[in-house]
């Protein structure tokens, strides 16, 4: 693939921001390690060899019974407890554990103990637990996956919506640019939040995770396109005027070619450097509704459930710090890559703040 | 756990409706009479005449007889057998410091907003009435009556009120006061729909005999009517003619209270605190029962918006008292601080004996796989409350006989609630079709129906009881899923039965269990088959079986063919299922600086809290020697007492 010399300067500029770039890499390893999670940090046992055959739970659609390995229950079987039960038994059978060798929803009761527990490495449980039993480490762990994963399509889809709208106005401008600014101006007057009530309110008892996840994505989404649209339409009110443009128009492209093979590529520039912040806004502001129970459904793992555990838990100080630490950890990195990313397309290559 | 509805969040809720619906009111013409609102005189002539007006359109309701009318063959009790309950060595003084969480969105006693978390403090708790409970014996004792008499057909109570009861601004309290709160809660004025209802309808008839001699009547005998009839009066000379702008004339003005303490407008700081202190001279100082209590001279309520925040200042020692029932407050908060080491706070255990509110998980049977009665009985046996008990409320509550429990004789003596038993559960699920298990664990049907169900409940730390419930019904191959939400919204979805399972309670209230609201049919589907909206039938029960019981147990009047009925259908819900029993909390926890002072035994069986008797005092030189205590570092010694025990 051949890229445009223009883009290759700005990745070379890009790479050249040390900051910025290492940020990138340690934040794309964290969320490729995070896909993977179960493999990391999960009850479900890696490999079993018991009785000469081998299981690997981890890949297998269904689950293991506690009666496939000999004990005497229907139910999913507790790896942890067989690991033990083999190593006893000593008749040559092993389980292979995940380093963290619990879920993200598993309460881990232990008889005379209350949750929440302090960081143990006799138990396991590197970070603690909560205030259900469950491992701060695998809530931490998969609520990250979960907001990058949410963050992600949140930028995916208010852009997409943003730029195409945005492109649209400035290209036709106009009756339906006129129209179309005073739609996105009451729009935007709509509270958020309410919005987000009303609709968790409205959800009828049976709707799954996925489907309260995936409507508070888009009412989200729903709310935030309209930035990028306002910058889209002033960016192309600007290039539709250029001489590259009319050019083409002369040679017999339609609108659709003008506007993504020629307005596009010269606008999206624009918009790219918002990417890292929206981003960050977006896990901030799922943070944050979380915080507030509107987030969420639980048992899904998030901070800010976590944060708002800690806060309610001043007496168990690791839940608390454990999850500042992964925020202000996280938000830095991806404000680190904005900023770099910015730079990198700044034409101005010795700009000073000031 | 605060889901429960009173009486009085039924009327609040309904109340906003009435805005809609008030008419019959006067206009705004009344407002010279009610321009002298504020002051202690009696009502003019003209305003009399409007109230009598109002008693004449309803002769049967209102009666006014003479004292030759009294029936003569009436068995007069007065409770002077009763024993005093306070502790003589209590002394008058002092304020006691308490807090709120937020402030009260009114004053007023009903209507729009009125059933707020601070009325207990202001309005009820406050407000007198003509008999009481005596909370240890549960038997009647006098409050605004001297003697009370119970027509031999149980339907009509006579009272002779007690000529030394006077509101707090000194005016008398007579048997018109009691008609008018006929007058009062009837009106559309007030616009509070439940109360004009229930003062409509439970009640046939009220007849002043003299000034201090009243009888009210019921539509129906109940075997102990005094619990119906023992009314608290309404001060005529405060609201005067009703008009359509009581609402806001009386959003903030404090009515006057026959009970000990007041509100003066003076002492209420906007966004700051508020105090009550205690009436001057109350009527009641040295009356056999009220002797002795509700000693301090002030309560003063500060407001902190959050309750860490209020438990921060309750160690700090800027509030005397804090509940500490919950586990994180009674042991990771308090068991190992130095003020509780060192005896500056004592702490107390005291096992009441209330009715237990009736909190579980409510199958709703509309829904077709709830319907089946061996899908219920499975979900009993997957219910893992065992797990709860002992780590969320570690050890400290009690699992709930069943629908009813804490009534005495009317608890089952031998049946209880289920036990967790997965494999029990997985035989009835598999009975039911439930046989085998979906790629997650859970059970599936031969249509592919998942044995999965959505549990409604409202956001609260309550959530976490569900969540264990969660995990552990997975162990029998059924899955819950939490439908969360905030206490508003998941009331109007269970009101509208749109739920499959509703975690949450009701709040029970003696003399006897009831049945009806919960569990008849009229509650669960009305005329047309439609799904019965705002009712308490949250299972959609309507079994005509049941219906026959349930009827033949309202109407009833003794108490033993009642206690034998109530066995029978409490063993047909057993049967049933449709009701999962939760917990129970048989005890409050209390934390309290070492200057505030108890009775011996702590507190009396039927009390919530303590401030439900008011049996506490405050010792002003104890206070002095703790605070001296607490600059120096100086051991007083722990103190953590135990009054009574767990029951069974």
């Amino acid at each position: 693939m051949r890229l445009n010399p223009l883009t290759v300067k700005k990745l070379r500029r890009f790479r050249s921001i040390r900051r910025g770039y290492w940020s990138l890499i340690i934040l794309g390893v964290l969320f490729v390690l995070s896909l993977s999670g179960e493999l990391l940090v999960n009850n479900r046992a890696l490999f079993i060899s018991y009785q000469g055959h081998w299981h690997f739970p981890v890949f297998h659609s269904g689950i293991y019974t506690g009666e496939d390995f000999g004990l005497p229950y229907k139910s999913e079987a507790k790896y942890r407890d067989l690991k033990a039960i083999f190593r006893q038994q000593d008749a040559g059978d092993f389980v292979i554990l995940p380093i963290v060798p619990y879920g993200p929803l598993e309460q881990d009761y232990r008889a005379g103990e209350y949750p929440p527990q302090p960081p143990s490495f006799r138990t396991g449980h590197y970070l603690g637990t909560d205030t259900l039993a469950r491992d701060v480490l695998a809530r931490l762990f998969y609520g990250f996956r979960v907001a990058m994963l949410f963050s992600l399509a949140f930028v995916a889809i208010s852009f997409a919506i943003g730029i195409v709208t945005g492109c649209a106005m400035g290209y036709f401008g106009g009756i339906s640019d006129l129209l179309g600014q005073r739609f996105m101006e009451i729009w935007s007057n709509i509270p958020f939040l309410y919005l987000v009530i009303i609709m968790r309110s409205l959800m009828p008892a049976g709707a799954g995770t996925f489907t309260r996840i995936s409507s508070l994505l888009l009412i989200m989404c729903a709310f935030s396109w309209v930035g990028i649209a306002y910058l889209m339409r002033t960016a192309t009110y600007r290039e539709k005027v250029r001489e590259y443009v009319d050019a083409s128009r002369v040679l017999g492209a339609g609108t659709w070619r003008i506007l993504f093979k020629h307005i596009l590529p010269n606008t999206v520039s624009i918009v790219v450097t918002f990417i890292p912040f929206t981003a960050a806004g977006g896990i901030t502001a799922l943070t944050a509704l979380d915080f507030l129970g509107f987030g969420l459904p639980p048992p899904t793992p998030s901070w800010g459930e976590l944060l708002e555990q800690g806060t309610q838990r001043m007496d168990a100080p690791w839940i608390i710090t454990s999850t500042f630490v992964a925020m202000v950890l996280v938000l830095t990195l991806v404000a680190f890559v904005g900023e770099a990313v910015r730079e990198a397309y700044d034409p101005r290559k010795f700009s000073t703040y000031k | 756990m605060k889901p429960y509805l009173s009486l009085f969040s039924a009327a609040a809720l309904s109340g906003v409706l009435a805005l809609l619906f008030c008419t019959g009111c006067s206009g705004a013409k009344d407002d010279a009479a009610n321009a002298a609102g504020n002051s202690p005189e009696a009502l003019s002539a003209e305003e009399q005449a409007v109230i009598d007006a109002y008693y004449a359109g309803k002769p049967d309701f209102f009666t006014f007889a003479t004292i030759d009318d009294l029936p003569k063959d009436l068995v007069w009790e007065d409770g002077h057998e009763e024993m005093p309950f306070a502790d003589p060595h209590a002394v008058r003084g002092g304020t006691v410091r308490s807090f709120m969480l937020s402030w009260p969105p009114t004053l007023r006693f009903v209507g729009p907003d009125a059933n707020h978390s601070m009325r207990g403090v202001f309005l009820d708790e406050n407000k007198m009435s003509l008999c009481d409970l005596h909370p240890i014996t549960r038997r009647w004792i006098p409050g605004l009556a001297t003697a009370w008499a119970v027509s031999k057909d149980k339907r009509t109570v006579y009272y002779r009120l007690d000529p030394d009861a006077t509101y707090s601004d000194g005016v008398p309290v007579n048997a018109d006061d009691y008609l008018y709160t006929f007058y009062f809660m009837q009106s559309p004025c007030i616009n509070a729909p439940w109360y004009n209802n229930w003062y409509g309808e439970s009640y046939s008839n009220i007849t002043k005999y003299d000034q201090y001699t009243i009888s009210v009547t019921l539509p129906e005998a109940k075997p102990d009517p005094v619990y119906y009839t023992a009314l608290s009066p309404t001060p005529a000379h405060f609201y005067r003619i009703l008009n359509d702008k009581f609402v806001e004339e009386f959003q903030w003005k404090f009515e006057p209270t026959t009970g000990p303490w007041e509100l003066k407008p003076e002492n209420m700081k906007q966004g700051e605190s508020i105090t009550v202190t205690r009436v001057k001279d109350w009527w009641a100082n040295d009356k056999k029962f009220y002797a002795h209590r509700h000693n301090p001279d002030r309560r003063k309520f500060t407001l902190i918006r959050d309750y860490q925040m209020a438990f921060e200042a309750f160690k700090k020692g800027d509030i005397d008292m804090f509940g500490l029932t919950l586990p994180e407050f009674w042991y990771d908060g308090t068991e190992n601080i130095e003020a509780v080491k060192k005896g500056w706070i004592n702490r107390a255990v005291y096992y009441n004996d209330v009715p237990q509110a009736t909190i579980g998980l409510y199958l709703n049977r509309a829904n077709p796989l709830l319907a089946d009665k061996l899908v219920r009985q499975g979900i009993q046996f997957a219910c893992n409350w065992k797990k709860v008990m002992d780590f969320h409320f570690r050890g400290d509550y009690a699992r709930l006989k069943g629908e009813v429990d804490g009534f005495g004789d009317f608890d089952h003596p031998t049946l209880r609630a289920r036990t967790f038993d997965p494999d029990k559960a997985r035989a009835l699920f598999a009975e039911a079709g439930f046989d085998k298990a979906g790629p997650d664990g859970v059970l599936v049907d031969a249509h592919g129906r998942r044995l999965s169900f959505a549990v409604s409940m409202a956001a609260s730390p309550n959530t976490k009881v569900v969540e264990i419930l969660k995990q552990e019904a997975l162990r029998a191959g059924l899955e819950f899923d939490l439908d969360v939400q905030d206490p508003t919204t998941n009331y109007k979805k269970t009101q509208s039965k749109q739920h499959d399972i509703a975690f949450m309670g009701w709040n029970v209230g003696l003399p006897y269990p009831r049945f009806w609201e919960n569990y008849h049919s009229v509650n669960a589907y009305d005329v047309n088959g439609k799904i019965a909206e705002q009712t308490n039938n949250m299972t959609s029960t309507a079994d005509p079986e049941l219906d026959v019981m349930i009827d033949k147990y309202r109407a009833l009047e003794n108490i033993g063919d009642m206690v034998a009925l109530a066995h029978q259908i409490e063993e047909y819900l057993y049967d049933e299922a449709s009701f999962v029993p939760g917990y129970k909390m048989p005890f409050y926890r209390l934390g309290y600086w070492a200057w505030m002072k108890f009775p011996e035994g702590f507190d009396v069986p039927l009390s919530e809290g303590p401030s439900q008797y008011g049996l506490y005092w405050i010792d002003q030189k104890e206070k002095d020697r703790v605070m001296e205590a607490v600059k120096n570092g100086t051991d007083l010694g722990e103190k953590t007492e135990v009054f009574g025990q767990k029951p069974e």
